[in-house]
This record gives C-alpha cells, sequence and structure tokens, in this order.
C-alpha cells in the first residue's frame, strides 16, 4: 500500500473525526511534510480533507470516492483481503471483470468505477452511469458449477442487493423478476450476470455479476425519468455499498438454496400481477400464480393453462412496466 | 435420532447432489427422496435436421442470441472459421447470459436458429464441417 492509501485508510477508520499530522507521521513512520503531501494528492483526487494546523486532518463525513481502503474497512473479517480493482472511469465494470478473470482474477475480485461509459444492461441496453452518484460494481465469481445452479446467480444477487438497500437506506425495495430491483415501482437498480463456461467440461467456471445502483443521481435521462429512481443517500459512502453488498453475496452464497427463494419470493412484487410474457414466440396474457424453487416465474394463461417461464422479458400490465 | 440431528442431516443432502437417501440403525430407519430442480426440458427436440458433419447443440433453454448487443457483428456466421473455445452466441436463462462455444474447430455452415428465438435443450444451434 502506498503512504497515500495508508494515509487514507487511518482517514476513513477516524471519518469525521481530526488525527494529527504527528499522530499520522508516527504511526506511519514517515515525516509530517511527507504526510502533508499526500494529504494534498488525496485532496487532488477528490477526497474531502479538512486540513487544521492545530488538529490536524479530517475526512469530511460527505466525502464519496472510491479507494480500496473504503471498501476494505467494511468487508467482514472473511472477506478482508478480497482484490479490489478500481477505475475512474471504465466502459463497463463487467467487459473489465470479464478480462481480469481471463487474467486469472482470483474469486470474489471486485471491480467498481466511478463512472462507466458504455454501461450494460441486457441485450446492449445501456445503465445509466454518470460520475460519482452510483455504484457500478462487478464480482468475479469462480464457480464450477452446472450451469443450472449457475442461473440462481441473479437470484442471490438480487436478495443481497436488497438487504443492503434495507440496512444502509432504510427502504424496502422489490424485485420484478428476475433482475431488477425497484422503490416505490421505479428501478433503482439493475443486474447484469454473464457466464464463462468451460467447453470441456461443460461447466460455469466464472460468473460476472454486475450491479448498478443509484444511489445519489438527481437528473435521468427523458427517456428513463418517469421509471428510474436513486436511493437519495448521500450520507454513507459508496464504498461502504461496495462492501455489504461484496459481503452479501458472498454470504447468501454459502446459505441454501430454498431459503434464498423464499426470501426472493417475499422481496418480489410479481405475484398476483397480470403480466403480459412471450411463450414461444407468442405475446400472451397471465396472471403470476408464484415463482418455483428453480426461480422460474409459474404464469396461468388466460386460457387456463399454466406455464414456467425462465427466459424472455416480462411486462406488468396496467400500470406499465415499472409501476407498483 | 434426535429432531436436530434429522433436520441437520436433511440440510447436509439438500446441499448434495443426491436424490435419495437410505439409513437404517437399531430401531429407526430414515429415507430422504429429493425432487431436483429440473430446468432443462427432458425432451431433446426431435428435428427433421440433415445430417451435418459438425452440430453445435444448446446446453439450455433459453433464448438465442447471435451478436453480443442487438445490430452487433454477430459472432459467427456462415463461412466463418471458428476454433474451439471460440464463442459462437449467447443463450440467455434468468438473465444469466451465458457465452455458448464451439468445443471443436469448424466452418460454419448455416445458422439454425434466427436471433431472439428461443431454443430447447439440446436443440442444433449451428451446422458445420
Amino acid at each position: 500500500m502506498s503512504l497515500k492509501e495508508r494515509i487514507l485508510k487511518v482517514l476513513e477508520e477516524n471519518r469525521d473525526q481530526f488525527v494529527s499530522g504527528q499522530e499520522l507521521a508516527e504511526r506511519l513512520n514517515v515525516s509530517r511534510t511527507a504526510v502533508w503531501k499526500a494529504v494534498k494528492k488525496l485532496k487532488q483526487e477528490g477526497h474531502e480533507i479538512t486540513a487544521s494546523t492545530n488538529s490536524g486532518y479530517r475526512l469530511e463525513y460527505l466525502s464519496d470516492i472510491l479507494s480500496e481502503p473504503g471498501i476494505r474497512l467494511y468487508l467482514s473479517s472473511k472477506n478482508k483481503e478480497l482484490p479490489i480493482f478500481i477505475y475512474d472511469q471504465a466502459e463497463s465494470t463487467n467487459s473489465l471483470a470479464k478480462k481480469l478473470a481471463a487474467e486469472g482474477a482470483q474469486n470474489g475480485s471486485l471491480v467498481v468505477a466511478e463512472e462507466q461509459s458504455k454501461g450494460r444492461g441486457r441485450m446492449g441496453r445501456s445503465f445509466y452511469s454518470p460520475s460519482g452518484t452510483g455504484l457500478y460494481m462487478s464480482m468475479i465469481l469462480s464457480v464450477h458449477e452446472e450451469l443450472a445452479s449457475a442461473l440462481f446467480t441473479t437470484i442471490y444477487a438480487a436478495v443481497a442487493v436488497c438487504r443492503v438497500i434495507n440496512r444502509l437506506a432504510g427502504r424496502e425495495a422489490r424485485i420484478k423478476w428476475v433482475n431488477d430491483i425497484l422503490i416505490d415501482g421505479k428501478k433503482v437498480c439493475g443486474i447484469l450476470t454473464e457466464s464463462i463456461s468451460d467447453f470441456e467440461s461443460g461447466m460455469v467456471e466464472t460468473v460476472i455479476l454486475g450491479i448498478g445502483l443509484n444511489i445519489k443521481t438527481e437528473v435521468f435521462p427523458d427517456e428513463i425519468r418517469d421509471t428510474a429512481d436513486s436511493l437519495s443517500v448521500y450520507h454513507i459512502p459508496r464504498n461502504r455499498f461496495v462492501a455489504e453488498i461484496a459481503n452479501e453475496v458472498l454470504l447468501l452464497k454459502q446459505e441454501s438454496r430454498k431459503i434464498v427463494i423464499e426470501e426472493y419470493k417475499r422481496r418480489s412484487m410479481m405475484l398476483g400481477r397480470e403480466i403480459e410474457y412471450l411463450d414461444k414466440g407468442c405475446r400472451r396474457s397471465g396472471k403470476v400464480l408464484d415463482i418455483n424453487d428453480s426461480g422460474h416465474l409459474i404464469v396461468e394463461g388466460e386460457s387456463g393453462e399454466i406455464t414456467a417461464l425462465m427466459y424472455g422479458e416480462v411486462v406488468v400490465k396496467k400500470t406499465g412496466l415499472y409501476k407498483e | 435420532m434426535e429432531f436436530k440431528e434429522i433436520q441437520e442431516l436433511i440440510k447436509l443432502i439438500d446441499n448434495t447432489g443426491l436424490t435419495s437417501f437410505e439409513m437404517e440403525k437399531e430401531n429407526f430407519k430414515i429415507s430422504i427422496n429429493k425432487e431436483t430442480n429440473k430446468i432443462f426440458s427432458q425432451e431433446v427436440v426431435q428435428q427433421e435436421t440433415p445430417q451435418y458433419p459438425k452440430v453445435i447443440a444448446s446446453p439450455i433453454v433459453g433464448t438465442f442470441y447471435i451478436a453480443p448487443a442487438p445490430g452487433a457483428t454477430p459472432f459467427v456466421q456462415p463461412g466463418s472459421k471458428v476454433k474451439k473455445g471460440q464463442t459462437v452466441c449467447i443463450i440467455e436463462a434468468m438473465k444469466l447470459m451465458n457465452e455458448i462455444q464451439a468445443d471443436e474447430d469448424m466452418e460454419i455452415i448455416e445458422v439454425l436458429v434466427a436471433d431472439g428465438e428461443m431454443v430447447e435443450y439440446g436443440q442444433p444451434l449451428f451446422a458445420g464441417k
């Protein structure tokens, strides 16, 4: 860790409190001038640090720049050593994560960016990812599992994000099957999972779990203005969201599938809803009866036929795509 | 056997690939059966597909995509020479994008499925030689 990061670590641990230059210098075994120079660099990077001749340095309460010490502070002891890759700007964290996975990045590696220039949703749709206001992260999960089992990753992730939103923002988020997370009928989070298989064994070796969460975004482009929203949380650093989501995903991976599906159902907004869906290329209407143990949507069609959906687009009727 | 032990046993078995389990000891017998989550359609689609020297079949039920994004350059097209391990398409299920790779070197003769169409388990996607 560079001196700059070591200083940031101490300041993160004492957020909103002064740490004297003398103490920093002694703890890190460097001169006070070296501390001063490193703090100056941190400030140039955007960290809000107040310097006072008498009291020392204070990382401000609302300072919100992604950093390795900042994320690590909130990783659970089990996850403290996870590799973290931070970028000012990325085309898409999933694309970067894929590349890193191919280069051998280890299980649980976190890839985060302040901004995505080509944030991706499903099939080439974009995810609006303006600088500094949202969380754009990807996790590299080494799995070695059957495709059938890898399909659960999206479900685990959706539950993990809902838990963290509830804990940090105090809001009840609901899941629109499979991978959108809504608050009061508006989308705050999208999840994009991609799998990489070994063609010899047919097993999924790596799952790239991409999460885009609007935290402080206030202005959205016209085409999503009515359907998108953010958590409007300003006092919790995005570093903490990154760490807590990572903790939660890795924790849920240890849980039995049944328990996770139960919670997924409880947090779903789909049960009992009238929806439109595609069945073998035909647009149909129906009512959601249940979500089964595999996460499939059980739908009763207009003529009474029951279908288990496991792919394709679903539109919640009457009140529009994302309205409750 | 204590109730708690049985609970633990069930949990343990639930986390394995086992579908049934039996155990007997004095005055006690337990048998557990687990319905596995069958997500793959069991019947492989029997189509009148002409015999091609080489075929890439779908490992999963889902939606077939020939390109990484709508309007983007397709992963392969007829005439493409693909190497073993090269991505040839994406199949989506449960919003998981699965890159499907060629399991051997081949030249693609024909793409057998239209972009965005649903495919069954085992359905031939590409014909090659």
